[in-house]
């Protein structure tokens, strides 16, 4: 079925229904998973509706206020669209974008074409005017940064999960401080000034990686993986030493508690007693920063896509503001901000459902 | 930086540099050209408002996309003296009447679009009625002041049109090529304005997939893919039909760094630079044969400071012009940022133009503090200000600002104050059309018959109002006359002699600030082949003037 | 010094928020700045000698910005043509002496870059959370102590700034307000960097009123405040004079990490194109206008100089800020 075939008001709204159901859908399975319950299923879902409607609140504010800001940007579309232009040129110009109606007009304008999927970047040709939809340019910009946010997201996780655990077991000892101590420096260390450090390193000294670039998956798979490596290695250093902290820290207070001794005291093996028993309880800081993260990470990590040009979402972003497209900078900054908002939500839910005290208090 | 080019002729010989070839001798047998790939080019901008050639501001990059998908009525051929001439291209033949008001052209038969429709005089007629401004739906804003002095085209038969112009105009065939932008439209993309700067239909050897509502093919800021047109009717030496390529890619890569790192990670295969330091940089490459390397300063565009005129600014007052001429030193320009590569001009037109004179004739102020300050204290006298100041603008790349910076620097010690400001390479046209600055940096005025330039010098446009492209408002009665004259001028010898005196008039006034030639590189992967282009159909040797490098006759192997 | 409550933990506020204060400002991810100890044995000595390292650095930067005017280095603006892209700790017989850190692109000094940098990214930095924690800590005092609808209306507020990310409203604000500061201030350098501060300051205020609402909430409820009420001193006395003593010790720690944020934001936005214009030097400019010589390979330093200034002071800040919360902040009683 040709993709131009569906009505364009299908897919931010399928994007919307995807995202939201996605993260509910994540926390019910962890919730199930760890707690085992069908309660898990009647709260998420009671906590769903109420903070649905809040979450279309918010970003109906969002998208206000920040087309508000952004109609503040100085600089005139039809400048950067027309160049050499008599100033009656500009003004029919501007006059045809319809951006010499009142904020009002232009904001319900915006709002209806967001929830259709009909915005559009400025673009004129001579007299013209039509430009390519925002959700197009989208379609391509999108995967870039959600890979660029997965492949960075499972990295720091495998590799902080194990270090977390290790250094909660070890803690106290050499080997765990100078564990905290390296990754501490590693989540001091800007993601950028790492990505020049590999860019030097890898790139630049011995042609092991490119230093810029993005290769579909698609087209060569070996290309894409190593077109992505470094910026997701650089994304991922600071994240390992934040998450494994996060674990460190919650695992060594699960590790005192009454249960664990007990478990200890039946004579488990200290590798079940780490993963069975006490990871579990233990993730809520690291599963939290996580989820707030991956929201975070849909307007992608734009520093890094800017310094290796990979043209994900940021870099649109950074374009559009660049380029005073004003309709496309307010449609990014409104689905960041479901985005965004979505992954708190979910993970408000995921919280109430996985904190065994919050469980016991309303069960009380 | 900017190229805000147009073309011409030119006379006498370049120089290339170093390792890569130059114009001189372009790389000599590189085995039998074989068939299919793809190259992917890296580009230094997009072309943000698309390829509607009549209104379309197209810079170097534009260019090169143009290149690949239009031809243009004529192009500028080796004369065999060193020197350029104008040849007919998609045209078989271009002729003036005696009195030079009258030119017929007359395209070649067989050619057709590549929607299908056929290249004939039609075509032509409603191609160059749009870049006059005679299209009702199609500005162009430019070229119709270009063009102002044609007076009208018509329809002679079916492959024939001829020109009327109001005065004797002897470099007209040079304008039909303007740089590679005046490329021959296709009537079908000129009726549909609202698509015309993507729905792109010409006749040259590569084409994109003709989409009229979505822009497939051309994916801004990321990509222009366009497949080889199978019906192109040019063939190489040897009778084989051109291009060789399955596909070309373009892809703006604005960071120089990345691109060159492109070139040599792989992503891409081909790329061109102006930078001094890259171009040191590829000729290593080239030395160790992992890179091909062609290298061109012929009929060169010059990287100057161009300074505002206008009352109110400070450069209003020729004292404070030549100030800033002999406290600056372009010359370290060259030797810290550039590498030392591209050559010093102190004149606007390189040493293949007819118009150029030797360096010592034209006496442009050298580097010298005391004279610097004496200039401002005549300034503060005629103009009763205490100090001279003025804002230096540039775009925000980088590589320019460490310019801006070193300029600021050298003047600083005369004494003047400068202040510095960047500005969007999107913006910055817009800024220079305003006159909102006092001086820039900027970069023009590529090889070819001087004739091309009067449209950035001369004061006024037809009905009299101000010459809205003289970014410095020069109004000076000499560069009009000059360029009034030289238009006309038949003999060749009193023409060039008419022209010669412009760079001296540029020198006294000290309008522009000159810096140096730019120096073109186009650098492809070991790979790739045929970055100089084949013979023209017509057998004479091509020449590669400022960026516009033709990609027909590339090939891998 | 005030003693950690011992609230039930059933009555706490578990949210997303309390357990992880985020600033979401980094490249858009979280760096969550609490609920992460620095090291157990801090919470019991002083101060670690890693603090005292940090401090030592701190001190020393501030020291160094506010005296090289007198200082042996040269000029910020300077220039020897031969010391361009001159290594650092260069030996060899035709480097200049004098300029350990080597030289620029263009033959300035870049000891002297990076002080003079030093003290844009700086000022920066600590105006910018001087202006978050006054106007947001301001707000969520209010917020933690009043509770109610203000405290709702505030919430939100702050809720619907935080879903705007954050370096893209940075970027805009700075591109909006350039323009108008510098009507005001005729000094280029000046309108710059009040403009990064102003823009900075604005994107700081919801976590910082978030945090300084969070430990407000806490202190609220103990019996003094109580007893303060009940005496009837009017709230804005409670709050300022019981509260905020206690509340404003946390606070400093976050002060300390909400700058080693701003730090590595200015350099951030200056990578995006924004930011402090040149010649005038920051961190962040001096590693874009440097990072074409990167990659050519010829002058690396240009990048890595201001890279590393950037990490250690951050390191530093972190550090020194994670020492202050362990001894200080009330939520530590671990969650």
């Amino acid at each position: 079925m040709n993709r131009a075939d569906i009505p364009t008001w299908v897919w931010p709204v399928a994007a919307l229904v995807v995202v939201l159901f996605l993260f509910l859908f994540v926390s019910a399975t962890i919730a199930m998973a760890v707690v085992g319950l069908g309660l898990a299923g009647s709260v998420v879902v009671f906590a769903g509706w109420r903070r649905l409607v809040q979450v279309f609140v918010v970003i109906l504010l969002v998208t206000f206020f920040a087309s508000m800001l952004i109609r503040f940007l100085p600089g005139d579309p039809t400048d950067s669209l027309l160049g050499f232009a008599t100033p009656e040129q500009k003004a029919q110009v501007a006059d045809e974008l319809g951006l010499n109606d009142p904020f009002y007009v232009q904001y319900g304008r915006f709002v209806e074409d967001f929830f259709t999927g009909e915005t559009r970047y400025y673009q004129s040709s001579g007299r013209a005017i039509g430009g390519q939809k925002v959700w197009e340019r989208l379609g391509d910009a999108l995967p870039i940064s959600l890979q660029l946010m997965f492949y960075a997201q499972i990295l720091a996780l495998v590799f902080a999960l194990p270090i977390g655990i290790f250094a909660a077991y070890k803690a106290g000892t050499r080997m765990d401080k100078g564990l905290n101590t390296v990754a501490f420096g590693l989540l001091s260390l800007p993601n950028f000034v790492l990505a020049y450090i590999l860019i030097y390193w890898l790139a630049v000294k011995n042609n092991v990686f490119p230093s810029q670039g993005y290769v579909p998956f698609g087209e060569s798979a070996s290309e894409h993986f190593k077109s992505m490596f470094l910026p997701s290695v650089s994304l991922a250093v600071g994240q390992i030493a934040i998450y494994m902290r996060l674990l460190r820290s919650d695992m060594i207070q699960t590790l005192q508690e009454d249960f664990i001794t007990m478990a200890r005291a039946k004579g488990l093996t200290t590798r079940r007693i780490l993963l069975r028993h006490a990871l579990r309880p233990s993730s809520f800081s690291l599963l939290t920063v996580a989820a707030i993260n991956l929201g975070a990470l849909i307007g992608g990590a734009v520093v890094l896509e800017v310094v290796f040009q990979l043209g994900g979402v940021g870099t649109l972003i950074i374009q559009a503001v660049n380029e005073q497209q004003f309709i496309a900078l307010q449609t990014f900054v409104g689905l960041i901000a479901i985005a965004y908002v979505g992954a708190n939500v979910a993970v408000d839910v995921l919280y109430s459902v996985l904190d065994p005290r919050i469980r016991h208090a309303r069960a009380a | 930086m900017i190229a805000a080019a147009c073309g011409g002729s030119g006379g006498g010989g370049g120089e290339g540099g170093g390792e890569g070839a130059t114009f001189d001798d372009p790389p000599t047998d590189e085995g039998t050209p074989q068939r299919g790939g793809k190259v992917t080019y890296g580009l230094e901008a997009e072309t943000g408002g698309g390829w509607c050639l009549p209104s379309s501001q197209l810079a170097a990059g534009g260019i090169q996309v143009a290149g690949a998908i239009y031809d243009t009525l004529t192009i500028p051929a080796n004369d065999g003296e060193g020197g350029v001439e104008y040849v007919p291209f998609l045209a078989e033949s271009v002729e003036p009447d005696d009195t030079f008001t009258q030119w017929t052209i007359k395209v070649r038969e067989g050619i057709t679009f590549h929607d299908g429709t056929p290249l004939n005089a039609e075509a032509v007629k409603g191609t160059l009625d749009a870049f006059r401004g005679q299209n009702p739906n199609i500005g162009a804003p430019l070229f119709t002041f270009v063009f102002e002095k044609v007076s009208a085209v018509d329809v002679v038969d079916d492959l024939t049109v001829m020109v009327t112009t109001e005065v004797p105009w002897v470099a007209f065939d040079a304008f039909l090529w303007s740089t590679g932008r005046l490329g021959i439209v296709a009537p079908a993309q000129l009726a549909a304005p609202d698509t015309c700067n993507r729905n792109l239909i010409g006749t040259g050897p590569f084409r994109i997939i003709n989409c009229e509502t979505e822009s497939c093919g051309w994916t801004i800021n990321d990509k222009f893919v366009a497949e080889a047109n199978p019906d192109y009717w040019r063939e190489d030496e040897n009778g084989e039909k051109l291009p060789y390529l399955d596909a070309i890619e373009f892809r703006p890569v604005i960071d120089v760094a990345q691109r060159v790192n492109g070139l040599k990670g792989g992503e891409l295969n081909m790329i061109h630079t102006t930078d001094g330091q890259q171009t040191e940089n590829l000729r290593t490459d080239a030395d160790a044969g992992t890179v091909n390397l062609f290298e061109s300063d012929f009929a060169a565009e010059t990287s100057y400071t161009m300074l505002n005129t206008d009352e109110s600014s400070p450069f209003s007052n020729q004292h404070a012009r030549l100030a800033v001429a002999y406290a600056g030193d372009p010359q370290e320009f060259i030797d810290l940022t550039q590498a030392g590569l591209p050559a010093r001009s102190v004149q606007p037109f390189s040493p293949d133009n007819l118009a150029y004179n030797d360096p010592a004739d034209v006496k442009f102020p050298k580097q010298d503090l005391d004279k610097a300050r004496e200039e401002i204290e005549l300034y503060k006298q005629d103009t009763g200000q205490s100090e001279l100041a003025f804002d230096l603008l540039s775009t925000t790349d980088p590589g320019t600002v460490e310019i801006a910076q070193l300029l600021q620097s050298q003047v600083e010690e005369a004494g003047i104050r400068v202040t510095l400001e960047q500005v969007e390479q999107t913006q910055i046209i817009n800024t220079a059309l305003a006159g909102d600055f006092q001086a820039v940096l900027w970069r023009n005025h590529p090889g070819g018959d001087p004739d091309t330039q009067l449209v950035w010098w001369f004061s006024v446009v037809e009905s009299g109002a101000d010459n809205f492209v003289n970014f410095s408002r020069i109004h000076d009665a000499d560069i009009d006359r000059i360029f009034t004259e030289g238009r006309s001028e038949t003999d060749p010898a009193a023409r060039a002699e008419i022209y010669k005196e412009l760079p001296k008039v540029f020198a006294e006034q000290a309008y522009n600030i000159w810096g140096w030639y730019t120096l073109w590189a186009f650098a492809g992967a070991d790979d790739v082949h045929g970055i100089f282009p084949p013979t023209l159909p017509d057998g004479q040797e091509p020449v590669v003037i400022a960026s516009v490098q033709s990609v027909v006759g590339m090939w891998i192997g | 010094m005030p003693e950690r409550p011992e609230t039930p933990v059933a009555d706490r506020e578990l949210t997303a928020e309390a357990v992880a204060e985020v600033l979401p400002i980094d490249a858009g991810l979280a760096v969550p700045m609490a609920a992460v100890e620095a090291d157990e044995g801090i919470a019991k000595k002083k101060l670690g000698i890693g603090a005292w390292i940090a401090i030592v650095w701190l001190v020393g930067l501030v020291l160094a910005c506010l005296l090289v005017p007198i200082l042996p280095v040269s000029g910020v603006e300077e220039r020897n043509s031969d010391l361009a892209f001159q290594q650092p700790f260069c030996t060899a017989a035709d480097c200049v002496s004098g300029h350990p850190l080597g030289g620029d692109s263009i033959g300035r000094d870049m000891l002297a870059r990076l002080i003079y940098g030093a003290r844009n990214s700086l000022f920066v930095g600590i105006g910018s959370v001087t202006m978050g924690i006054l106007v947001g800590g301001f707000l969520g005092l209010v917020a933690g102590y009043r509770r109610g609808r203000l405290e709702t209306a505030i919430v939100a507020a702050m809720d619907v700034m935080l879903s705007v990310p954050a370096l893209i409203l940075a970027l805009a604000l700075t591109i909006f307000l350039e323009e108008r500061v510098q009507e005001i201030f005729k000094s280029k350098e000046t309108a710059g960097r009040l403009t990064l501060t102003f823009a900075l300051g604005i994107i700081a205020i919801p976590t910082l009123a978030r945090i300084t609402r969070a430990n407000t909430l806490v202190w609220s409820q103990r019996e003094f405040v109580t007893a303060a009420r009940a005496q009837g001193a009017k709230d804005f006395r409670i709050m300022f004079r019981e509260v905020l003593p206690n509340v404003v010790p946390a606070m400093a720690a976050i002060a300390l990490l909400a700058v080693a944020v701003i730090v590595i934001a200015e350099a951030s936005i200056s990578i995006l194109g924004a930011g402090i214009d040149l010649p005038a030097p920051t961190w962040g400019n001096t590693i874009v206008g440097g990072y074409k010589h990167l990659t050519n390979g010829k002058a690396p330093h240009i990048v890595f100089e201001p890279s590393a200034a950037i990490f250690i002071t951050v390191l530093s800040l972190n550090y020194l800020g994670d020492a202050v919360r362990a001894k200080f902040d009330v939520r530590e009683a671990g969650v």
